[in-house]
């Protein structure tokens, strides 16, 4: 048993870890001692959140070492590194949902006799901490009652108990709202005073300066240096990319031309009442806060989900009771937010890959017309600059980047008009996304029309040319480019500021 | 890292992904090549003929399992249905019609048993572990009500042929099966309806999104399983020269090992279709040594379970290293 053993100072030596082709981390080095919150700042892809899964013992890595208090640290699993007193709380909230909050508190550390389980001692101090930042739910309430804020803090609560040396919290606050981030901002600090070390990786720049003691910039799997917490966005910003982030998006004139999917009064699981227009040439961002219902709108248009009212003319065609197929020969392309689960087939060549789509179109009596297939695919391939050690290869072994192009060339494939996307760089590389950024400009040039949902605030801003703010399912703003700011998104996105 | 090092690593990940393709034919030849030392008989021509000609039964019953583990799901009604299209094959012939109507109407009874777990398993959104189990019951009992519980003789000489001929010095069984995997080899490379069938089983909410239809390919699916189940129940009934109505039980189990020995993932998408060649060969290899080695066949059937464990274990070692 590790449990008791002090963990700090934990220093992680030259650990580097690659996945198949891509370098995920290398000769990574940093130390960390006792009673601080460590900021870790990075891009999508940058590594973050690998460094914290091998400190969480989830997975292994290739070279380097790790040392708590001058004595080896193996962490084969998650149990060991648990024992260890390292407790990682997920960016996606790793919760049972039918379990109650009591029994979610109590996973994975329960107090047993003979297998069986007792009432576990020592969550007062847990209960307590939660109560004084106004938790007032009861802890056998079950979980999935509990809205994602309440969720969250729950999760980070558990990082109290006695046995936890260091919690990790990988992007705690994506989901929430500003005056509920302070919440977790003030129990992160409650951690460090009660004498446990913080790893806080976030995107939001402002809150690591009320958070953090130091601040650890990755880039491309490597530390690329240290900030003072209170260093300038501008800086941070700069460390993180590499380069000015104005690089980044392209900056040309767009004229938007006619009009390619209207939508009235869209009611539907999750969205409602939703006006939009969409032209060609024009990039229309749609932004909120996670679960606002952007990918419902996003899948009611393109046919996934039923509409329940509403509206929706694309192409000249009307939509209603439609199907993905449907959706398709008006003319609108798809490319969902998680390239795993919704876009590719990973065990599948690059080659079938993309032309799943057109193979109808392209056979003859239900035989495929393979060389047709693999003409469109290596053009499109070669247009979206997709490197690949050829067509053949399997789509898993690519790098999140090279994956996310092959699900646009997927939906570019069948010609469409409008293209709807969702989250189009999440986990892509800087290099990848000014590829794709450049590619989207090109294409509402092309005569399309661009619906980009996303969640990253500087995508939304630098992209669009006319942004919808969503709120709880339904539209709080409409804002042109020349009034977007990082402001007035934020306030849309948590309902204060909608126009009168 | 140096040149030197990445030219060996692609070696390796090379050679294991050749392994992951064409290892179950390695551990084949390896296996007779053993055996064959142990068991003289083993390479004899009457022997051979016999581990081919019990092969190509297993395959023929395993191909439709094939299709449906590769869209990820399961058919455990394939004993159930087989022994229910064999004694409506031997039935019908019994009431006097000719070979054609009976195999048609064996054909017949296997599609629409597949169509139904088809239709509940794709439209209805059902587990098809759940699906096939009740097919299972719904056939089994529908088989002893037909039947009473006794086998059905076949006595057309017509009938007989597919089962009892000898084609070009073959059994006749090896032939079908042959013919059955090359045109499903063909319908699996070349045709949209075999794309579809590994992007469904790849990743079915990614083919829903690329407008795949998908609900109408997993009937298809299930529907080509039943018929081809119902040939097999029928090849069967014809070589034995009877229908027996217990014929079909622990069948479904036979086929399953036979595609996951294949190498066929059972998480579906990824696979050959020959490969069912391959592992219904393996299995039986592994039996009929254990016959000619004069083990009780109490002990072959645990050696058989440890056997298939161990080629799931290295299957998904070689896989996990081919992946990252």
């Amino acid at each position: 048993m590790a449990s008791g053993h002090p963990l700090f100072p934990l220093e992680i030596e030259g650990i580097s870890k690659r996945f198949g082709a891509v370098a995920a981390l290398t000769d990574v080095s940093l130390r960390l001692e006792q009673g601080i919150c460590l900021a870790l700042l990075g891009e999508n892809g940058a590594g973050k959140s690998t460094l914290m899964r091998i400190l969480a013992g989830a997975i292994q890595p290739d070279t380097g070492r790790i040392t708590a208090a001058g004595q080896k640290l193996v962490l084969p699993d998650a149990r060991a590194a648990q024992r260890a007193g390292v407790y990682l709380c997920h960016q996606e909230l790793q919760t049972v949902p039918q379990m109650t909050v009591r029994q979610n508190l109590e996973l994975g550390s329960e107090t047993t006799s003979f297998g069986f389980v007792r009432k576990a001692s020592g969550l007062e101090t847990v209960t307590r901490e939660l109560r004084s930042l106004g938790f007032s739910r009861d802890l056998d309430t079950a979980m999935g009652e509990l809205s994602i804020a309440e969720r969250q803090l729950v999760l980070i609560a558990k990082g109290l108990r006695d046995e936890t040396q260091l919690v990790i919290l990988d992007e705690p606050t994506a989901a929430l709202a500003p005056a509920e981030v302070t919440h977790v901002t003030a129990l992160v600090r409650r951690l460090v005073t009660a004498g446990k070390s913080v790893v806080y990786i976030s995107h939001r720049l402002d809150e690591i300066g009320h958070v953090a003691d130091r601040v650890l910039v990755l880039r491309d799997g490597m530390i690329v240096g240290e900030l003072p917490p209170t260093a300038s966005e501008e800086l941070v910003v700069k460390k993180m990319v590499g380069r000015e982030i104005r690089d980044l998006y392209p900056r040309r004139e767009r004229t938007p031309g006619e009009l390619v999917l209207s939508i009235k009064d869209l009611h539907t699981a999750g969205a409602s009442g939703i006006d939009l227009e969409l032209r060609v040439g024009e990039i229309v961002g749609v932004g909120g806060l996670v679960g606002a219902g952007q990918k419902p709108l996003a899948q009611a248009i393109y046919g996934r989900q039923p509409l329940i009212s509403g509206e929706i003319r694309a192409g000249g065609d009307s939509l209603r009771n439609h199907t993905v197929a449907d959706a398709v020969r008006a003319g609108i392309g798809y490319v969902g937010e998680d390239r795993r689960h919704e876009g590719l087939v990973l065990t599948h060549s690059i080659l079938d890959n993309i032309t799943l789509p057109i193979a109808r179109q392209e056979s003859f009596a239900g035989f495929l017309k393979n060389r047709r297939l693999a003409a469109t695919a290596a053009e499109l391939a070669a247009t979206l600059h997709v490197r690949s050690a050829g067509l053949q290869q399997p789509a898993g072994e690519l790098s999140g980047g090279n994956q996310q192009k092959i699900v646009l060339a997927r939906a570019l494939a069948t010609k469409p008009r409008t293209l709807i996307l969702l989250e189009p760089t999440r986990g892509v590389d800087v290099g990848a996304r000014a590829d794709i950024y450049q590619l989207l400009d090109d294409l509402t040039r092309q005569g399309l029309g661009i619906l980009l949902i996303t969640s990253d605030l500087s995508e939304l801003l630098g992209l669009s040319d006319r942004v919808v703010m969503l709120y709880r399912g339904t539209v709080s703003g409409h804002v042109s480019k020349s009034e977007a700011n990082a402001e007035r998104l934020g306030a849309l996105a948590t309902g204060q500021g909608a126009r009168q | 890292m140096n040149d030197v090092a990445g030219a060996q690593r692609i070696n390796g990940e090379q050679m294991l992904k050749f392994l992951r393709s064409y290892g179950q034919i390695g551990v084949f030849v390896i296996l007779l090549l053993v055996l064959s030392f142990f068991t003289p008989r083993m390479l004899t021509e009457v022997n051979l003929v016999n581990l081919a000609r019990q092969t190509s039964i297993i395959a023929l019953v395993a191909a439709g399992q094939t299709l449906v583990i590769l869209i990820g799901s399961i058919d455990l009604s394939v004993g159930a249905v087989l022994a229910l299209a064999a004694v409506v094959f031997a039935g019908v012939l019994q009431d006097g019609f000719s070979f054609p109507v009976a195999l048609l109407a064996a054909i017949a009874v296997g599609g629409a048993a597949g169509l139904m777990n088809g239709i509940l398993v794709a439209r209805f959104r059902l587990a098809s572990f759940v699906v096939t189990l009740a097919m299972l019951s719904v056939a089994k009992g529908l088989t002893l009500i037909y039947t009473g519980a006794s086998p059905i003789a076949i006595t057309n000489p017509t009938a007989l042929i597919m089962g009892q001929d000898r084609w070009f010095g073959l059994p006749a069984p090896i032939w079908l099966a042959i013919a059955v995997y090359l045109v499903l080899w063909v319908v699996m490379r070349a045709t949209i309806f075999g794309r579809y069938v590994y992007a469904i089983g790849g990743n079915e909410e990614a083919a829903v999104l690329a407008a795949v239809p998908v609900v109408r390919n997993k009937i298809y699916v299930f529907t080509i399983a039943g018929v081809l189940t119902a040939f097999a129940g029928a090849v069967l009934a014809s070589r034995l020269g009877s229908a027996v109505p217990t014929a079909g039980d622990g069948m479904e189990l036979i086929a399953i090992t036979a595609v996951v020995l294949g190498g066929i993932s059972l998480l579906g998408g990824e696979g050959r279709v020959w490969a069912t060649i391959v592992g219904a060969a393996l299995l039986n290899l592994i039996s009929n040594a254990l016959n000619l080695l004069n083990v009780n066949s109490y002990y072959q059937a645990v050696a058989t379970g440890c056997i298939v464990a161990a080629a799931v274990l290295a299957d998904r070692y070689l896989r996990a290293s081919t992946r990252r």
